[in-house]
């Protein structure tokens, strides 16, 4: 009984810590960005920065489109595809996880990306949290 | 594989071959791809359903169900060439003019980014007459079965080949995409005949803002039909005319007068064709609303057309039902019988050639009314299935926008219409 508790916090816990915690990460140089320039721009109708992202099938990945744009991972598959099939770009790189965005972000001015609240360090800047 | 199909693929590796010579850094290339597996059916007795204006048959008239109409597979390679220059080439299999799925090239351009804001193609790009015109094959990325024909089928060309910029800013915390094209396009219909426009141009306006999407266009072009029937029909007014004139009677003279009107004003060559349309879409997220209107105006035996739909769905997980109205009115004005009281040996052919002008014009009626609803089911990350039924209202005189099945009887009236989708993109 006391072990099934224990498992079903930690589980609880562990489902809170993947779920709430997720941060916008962008160079050290950029400003802040509001929720809806966020969603704008993982929903490519703001070319002025360039959206990276985490691998479709990681549970991030789902929480975050859900969280900033209100979302599914059908409707983002379907808005991205409407944008390569008019010739207008191409979805964002998606990359294995969180430190490879970091490292794509801290490289280029423009780059936006997303990782949990955990993995931040000095070589982004947190410019909004979604809870 | 036709020869013409050859040139164009040539032109097109040509074109992705190109700019890799002047590339600071390789190229990167991209391949993509859409499909739907589809099937229709339509208890219409008297035509048959089309998706796209340029295929032969459907379901209707010549049977019940097809696989034809929604079946369409499209793949796509984009070539960067560093920050500045990229290519795209997509290659369309749908059911066209021939009765066969041979491969067209949809598009073949390259876009030079002139500045982060301008961007300039030249080649075959996408004839923007719509909200969804790039993508109304995709059905992945629509909320319908098939976009709603009596919109999409008043100009059904799809693309063009020539020059399109567009200017692409924030404005007040929107996206503004102000775009203009000018070029030609050349399609071939069923029945050995041949649409082309010389030239097309147009411009459009996009503004995203939140959750909305409003766009408004203007277009204009000058469209010539090269159809044997049609000019058999002309050439036959013009002969009698001839005939006419060369009987020295006054009511003769009149008569030649008044059919050589007649043949200019049906002329199928140069025919002015304008339109303008208006769409929005309203999408929050757990619900959207989509809608658009065209008025398009035309000489000749196209008549002018009004036309609109308006479609809701509403998300529940990974379904989505939705339900659509949609109506397309033709103006048609028929031809009055020409007063041959006068020349009593050309009674019957005046009126048979009349009564072909107004033929023609009811061929090109698309006038219908449909009211209809789905449900799309996302079952897989890339991949949906759709259901949809309709019913189609058609007045008498007018095929709606079915192929008719005969030229005579067009009695109209209501059928039902069942398409069914699987759709996928990769």
């Amino acid at each position: 009984m006391t072990q099934h508790r224990l498992l079903a916090a930690a589980l609880w816990l562990a489902a809170t810590a993947v779920q709430a915690q997720i941060v916008v990460v962008a160079n050290p140089a950029a400003g802040a960005l509001s929720k809806d320039q966020v969603a704008d721009i993982f929903l490519g109708k703001d070319p002025s920065h360039t959206p990276v992202d985490q691998n479709e099938g990681a549970p991030i990945y789902a929480d975050f489109y859900k969280k900033a744009t209100g979302r599914d991972t059908a409707q983002v598959k379907s808005v991205w595809s409407r944008i390569v099939f008019t010739g207008k770009g191409q979805a964002p790189k998606q990359l294995p996880d969180s430190a490879a965005v970091k490292k794509a972000v801290a490289a280029d001015p423009k780059a936006v990306g997303y990782i949990e609240k955990a993995a931040v360090d000095g070589s982004v800047k947190v410019v909004l949290t979604l809870d | 594989m036709t020869p013409r199909f050859h040139a164009i693929a040539a032109a097109a590796i040509a074109i992705l071959g190109l700019p890799a010579a002047m590339a600071q850094t390789g190229p990167e290339f991209k391949f993509s791809g859409y499909g739907t597996v589809g099937g229709a059916y339509s208890n219409n007795d008297h035509g048959d359903f089309l998706s796209t204006r340029f295929a032969p048959n459907g379901a209707g008239a010549t049977r019940s169900w097809s696989m034809t109409p929604l079946t369409r597979l499209g793949v796509q390679a984009d070539a960067k060439f560093g920050d500045k220059i990229s290519a795209v080439v997509q290659l369309l299999s749908q059911h066209a003019y021939d009765n066969s799925f041979t491969p067209a090239v949809e598009w073949a351009n390259v876009k030079f980014q002139v500045t982060p804001e301008l961007a300039v193609r030249a080649g075959r790009v996408a004839l923007p007459s719509y909200l969804i015109s790039e993508s109304r094959f995709v059905g992945y990325t629509n909320p319908w079965t098939y976009a709603p024909t009596e919109v999409y089928s008043a100009l059904a060309l799809t693309n063009s080949d020539g020059v399109d910029a567009t200017w692409r800013r924030r404005i007040g915390g929107g996206n503004n995409t102000l775009a203009a094209f000018y070029g030609k396009s050349k399609a071939k219909v069923p029945g050995d005949a041949v649409a082309k426009t010389n030239p097309s141009w147009g411009i459009s306006d996009t503004f995203e803002i939140g959750s909305w999407t409003l766009r408004a266009g203007y277009q204009n072009m000058k469209l010539q039909l090269d159809a044997g029937s049609l000019a058999q029909l002309l050439g036959g007014i013009d002969q009698v005319a001839a005939g006419a004139a060369g009987v020295p009677v006054p009511t003769f003279q009149a008569l030649a007068g008044k059919l050589r009107d007649l043949s200019a004003k049906y002329s199928t060559k140069d025919m002015a064709v304008s339109g303008i349309s208006a769409g929005l879409v309203y999408d929050p997220g757990s619900w959207f609303v989509q809608a658009e209107g065209v008025l398009f105006k035309s000489e000749g035996l196209l008549s002018d057309a009004s036309a609109a739909y308006v479609t809701a769905g509403w998300r529940f997980g990974n379904l989505t039902p939705y339900a659509t109205v949609a109506r397309v009115v033709s103006h048609v004005d028929l031809e009055p019988a020409i007063d041959t009281s006068g020349t009593p040996p050309l009674a019957t052919p005046v009126a048979q050639l009349v009564g072909g002008i107004n033929s023609s014009l009811r061929q090109f009626n698309g006038t219908q009314t449909s009211v209809g609803a789905g449900v799309r089911w996302d079952f897989r990350p890339g991949m949906a299935a759709k259901a949809q039924f309709e019913r189609v209202s058609i007045p008498a005189g007018s095929p709606g926008r079915f192929r008719p099945a005969t030229t005579s009887a067009l009695p109209g009236g209501s059928s039902s219409l069942v398409t069914v989708a699987l759709e996928f993109v990769f």
